[in-house]
């Protein structure tokens, strides 16, 4: 039951022209070894931008990333190579992620390059063999360039490339979802296999909400840069409590006949947080929205066991004590 | 059985193919289908089944070289469709039959206002003034949810979500018999799809139009369609109500693409993916285009003609094992 | 994000199944196989070089094999290209003038390219005060028109080949600079620079090893182009006097010193006009052939 990564009251600020974006604002979490955590919410929930700031793709602007107990949240370039090795992501656009001018085999073989893990070139040929036997690439393939090949073997390659360093935590951020429904179903698997074997630890970035289910043990809703819901998987699907997550889980167009749904739909439209007031974020468009909710920021607090929500009237709307 | 009158749009065995050089891609290999005046179908299948080919041959706006409707007829009100001079077909593109695409973003004008783009369709089929056009794009601007005092705004100003209600807006605006949706809400954030998704049932209804779905996405088909059209290949695989399709499906294909969702409700370990890949379309097997990835599949398909059969009244499915 | 096209599925497919291993070199050069008119400037300008190397031995006559009897006359057998007039075979001149075009145009268009690729590299990659301060440098170049410039840089620093490669060179750097620098601010926003970070690469690797080459195609469709550009810069500084001084033969000279005698001794310049028309011609249709046999695979 060991804490793999952790991230407390982290913060990444963009400055723009209008002023500042707060992308993602006071975020913590935990994730345990081998678990999967999914991070689910819609276009400017800053859900890519946490991830890209965890791996140390971009600098945080306050806040602390803690990694197997160490403190890595100020790391100088050298340091950052280093912890590279523990921490690898995996692309969403399975096209525009992989060099253009570099064949399969050479863009698994960068990784290994850099890092100098093998000695000679048939020792990097046998690794480089062996990743895409694990990913089920055919090694005929290895010669190719990615335009010769469809979304699900690109992605396939991607995955390679994340595991070439064998880290512990893979940060994955919309991997299926610009693949086919059967494709993806494929790649979900695959990345399964790959948990349960090599006891991984993902942070399973996505929009789509039955993905996400099926993937994590918990989930973090966020919603404008902020945290909304924590749980369990199950119990997220079992109780929803905060009024976004309940509107978000009931838009999910379901496919099965005869449900017809009674959801209420959301109004307005989803905006960007710049230069954000005081109060709860999602307050202009929730139907259960109070004076309070509009000039004071919701506590993030835990309203069930292990349930966290960030909502003034959490336990009026949900009828709980 | 249906009423003949009722029947708006009727493809039948309609074949399509792209000739680049040597290579010719088979996109569309004999379908039929038939949707009937205020029905809505869903047209369901991935990447290179032939959905967009399809739309394409309806609106008859396949870029020709290389594609080519090489037979089959498109029965629109009783016309063919695939028969009619292009100066006939003018009137009946977005005035009779409107197509909505995928894209927002790109679907739209960035220099004209949005309110110009919605009349622009309007003056063009229905011979009024300026200015009764514009009253008539305010009106439906109204009803796409849009405040009409938006008129003279321009696309760069709205949201994804806004942009596609406006695309909704000029495609409704000649108030069309069919309206074809190209994937409409893919590009959108879930709780705007719901709000895309309402409107577009919402307005179907009241306007009595006909719609043809196109979509990847079996959910999405639930909220609107009452019938479905499973592709695969260029072919419709399995075809018939929505409670024929979910309840009691039956091609090999159509449940593989049940299996490979994940879902709400089960707690599913391991998903259930078809294995292996769409055939090339312009190196398609002999038989049964799905044979090669069918746990089914024996000699007999790999070589055979596959027949369509009616399972029940309604439901068709093409396969050589499903029918008992 | 389902707008795939099908044709892409097919090549992916009939590539699966032929097993076939192509490299992006020979896909380009298979394209421009295709391209009839290319191939034929190609061996044009084969042709070129071999006379640029080879003079020696293809000239029938010395370049400076002076003889006052046989001066001005027309194309004959004996003298295929005419006289001029210090009796001197045009012909062989010709063959010999094409040493100092080329080599001003290969040596200043390298010069060129190289100068402009590192400032438009650096500027492109590391923005902010570094690209704002080379973008300025850059816009002082070209707002000099390119032919004035050359004509200064070359009066300043007298005549000479190596001065005429300079005063050349100079003037196009702009071009390389902001070509490379639009590359690198395109390539820098895609995925695959991201990942090669997030797999440990520093600034040097990605530079050298993913955006370089990545806009290599359209850096040498544009050296290409400017070869054209450069012989026409250099026969122009001979032109009006500076640059390539005579005896040594270059085409622009041999038009200047035929310039009075044009009325009645037309071969005088009509042999070297045509053989830089010819060259430049040639290098244009070359550098298209090579940007259409390029382009399409960089588009996708």
């Amino acid at each position: 039951m060991s804490i793999l990564v952790e991230v407390k009251n982290l913060k990444k600020y963009f400055r723009t022209a209008k002023g500042y974006l707060h992308a993602v604002d006071d975020v913590s979490f935990k994730v345990e070894k081998g678990k999967t955590l999914g991070i689910v919410g819609e276009s400017g929930c800053g859900k890519s931008t946490l991830g890209r700031t965890v791996v140390h793709l971009l600098e945080r602007t306050d806040g602390k990333i803690f990694f197997e107990g160490n403190d890595i949240s100020d790391l100088n370039s050298k340091q950052t190579k280093a912890i590279r090795q523990d921490m690898q992501m995996i692309f969403q656009d399975p096209f525009s992620s992989l060099d253009p001018r570099m064949s399969v085999s050479e863009i698994i073989a960068e990784p290994l390059k850099i890092y100098r893990k093998c000695k000679n070139k048939s020792e990097l040929a046998h690794e480089v063999s062996h990743l895409m036997e694990t990913v089920g690439l055919a090694q005929r393939l290895a010669n190719s360039y990615p335009h010769e090949l469809d979304g699900g073997r690109r992605q396939r390659i991607g995955v390679a490339r994340a595991l070439t360093l064998k880290p512990k935590l893979i940060i994955c951020d919309e991997p299926v979802s610009a693949l086919d429904v059967s494709i993806q179903a494929q790649i979900l698997n695959l990345m399964q296999d790959l948990q349960e074997e090599r006891n991984l630890t993902y942070l399973f970035i996505t929009h789509n909400l039955a993905v996400v289910k099926h993937v994590s043990d918990n989930i973090l809703v966020m919603y404008m840069g902020n945290m909304v819901e924590l749980s369990s998987s199950e119990e997220m699907f079992l109780n929803r409590l905060h009024p976004y997550t309940k509107a978000l889980l009931d838009a999910v167009p379901i496919p099965i006949v005869g449900e017809k749904k009674n959801r209420k739909l959301l109004k307005g439209e989803i905006t960007s947080p710049i230069n954000p007031k005081p109060g709860c974020r999602f307050a202009v468009r929730c139907d259960y929205a109070k004076d309070k909710c509009h000039s004071v920021t919701p506590p993030f607090e835990e309203v069930r066991p292990n349930h966290f929500v960030a909502c003034h009237y959490c336990r009026e709307i949900n009828n709980l004590s | 059985m249906q009423d003949k009158n009722r029947i708006l749009l009727e493809i039948e065995n309609l074949v399509v193919h792209y000739i680049t050089g040597k290579t010719v891609v088979k996109a569309v290999n004999g379908i039929s289908l038939q949707i009937e005046k205020g029905e809505a179908l869903g047209l369901v299948g991935e990447t290179g089944a032939g959905k967009t080919t399809t739309a394409y041959s309806i609106m008859q706006i396949i870029p020709d070289p290389p594609g080519k409707i090489i037979d089959g007829k498109i029965l629109f009100e009783g016309e063919d469709l695939n028969k009619l001079p292009e100066r006939e077909m003018k009137k009946v593109r977005g005035n009779k039959i409107s197509m909505i695409f995928q894209d927002p973003m790109t679907a739209l004008n960035p220099v004209m206002e949005v309110g110009t783009q919605i009349a622009e369709g309007i003056r063009l089929h229905e011979h009024v003034s300026k200015s009764e056009a514009n009253i008539k794009a305010m009106q439906i601007m109204e009803k796409v949810g849009i405040s009409a005092e938006r008129f003279s705004d321009y696309p760069h100003q709205f949201s994804g979500g806004m942009k596609q209600r406006i695309v909704i807006a000029i495609a409704l605006a000649c108030h069309p018999a069919l309206l074809i949706a190209d994937e409409p809400t893919t590009a959108l954030d879930v709780t705007i799809q719901a709000q895309v998704l309402s409107l577009i049932e919402k307005l179907q209804k009241e306007m009595d139009t006909s719609m043809l779905l196109i979509t990847h996405d079996l959910g999405v088909v639930t909220e609107i369609c009452q019938k479905a059209a499973i592709m695969y290949a260029g072919e419709i695989v399995e075809y018939g109500t929505l409670e024929h399709i979910y309840n009691n499906t039956r091609h090999p294909y159509t449940i593989g693409l049940f299996g490979s969702l994940p879902n709400f409700t089960d707690n599913v370990r391991r998903l259930k993916p078809i294995k292996g890949m769409m055939s090339d379309p312009s190196n398609l097997p002999d038989g049964c285009f799905f044979a090669p990835r069918c746990p089914h599949a024996t000699e007999v398909c790999r070589n055979g003609q596959i027949p369509v059969i009616e399972l029940e009244p309604g439901h068709l499915v093409k396969c050589l094992k499903c029918g008992y | 994000m389902n707008n795939k096209n099908s044709t892409d599925t097919t090549v992916a497919y009939s590539n699966e199944i032929f097993g076939r291993k192509k490299s992006l070199l020979k896909e380009v050069w298979e394209r421009f196989l295709k391209n009839k008119p290319a191939i034929v400037c190609l061996f044009i300008i084969a042709l070129l070089i071999i006379c640029a190397v080879f003079a020696e031995q293809i000239a029938p006559y010395g370049p400076d094999d002076q003889d006052l009897t046989r001066k001005l006359q027309l194309p004959s057998l004996k003298f295929p290209f005419g006289t001029d007039e210090y009796g001197r075979d045009i012909l062989s001149r010709i063959i010999y003038g094409a040493r100092p075009s080329l080599l001003v145009a290969a040596v200043s268009v390298t010069f060129s390219c190289i100068a402009g690729t590192f400032i438009g590299c650096v500027a492109g990659y590391y923005g902010n005060i570094v690209d704002n301060s080379f973008m300025r440098l850059i816009d002082i170049i070209q707002a000099i028109p390119s032919m004035m410039l050359a004509i200064s840089i070359a009066a300043m620093l007298g005549s000479g080949l190596g001065n005429v490669m300079i005063a050349v060179g100079i003037g196009t750097i702009p071009n390389y600079a902001r070509l490379v620098r639009a590359s690198i601010l395109s390539l820098k926003e895609q995925e695959f620079i991201e990942a090669a970070r997030s797999v440990g690469a520093g600034n040097i690797h990605i530079i050298f090893r993913h955006i370089l080459p990545n806009c290599l195609a359209p850096i040498i469709v544009q050296a290409t182009m400017s070869i054209g550009a450069a012989i026409t810069a250099a026969a122009g500084l001979s032109f009006i006097g500076l640059g390539i001084m005579p005896p040594t033969p270059e085409w622009g000279s041999m038009l200047s010193s035929g310039r009075a005698l044009m009325r009645r001794y037309w071969h005088v310049v009509t042999f070297p006009g045509l053989m830089i028309m010819m060259t430049v011609f040639s290098f244009n249709i070359l550098g298209d052939g090579l940007r259409d046999a390029m382009d399409p695979r960089l588009k996708k």
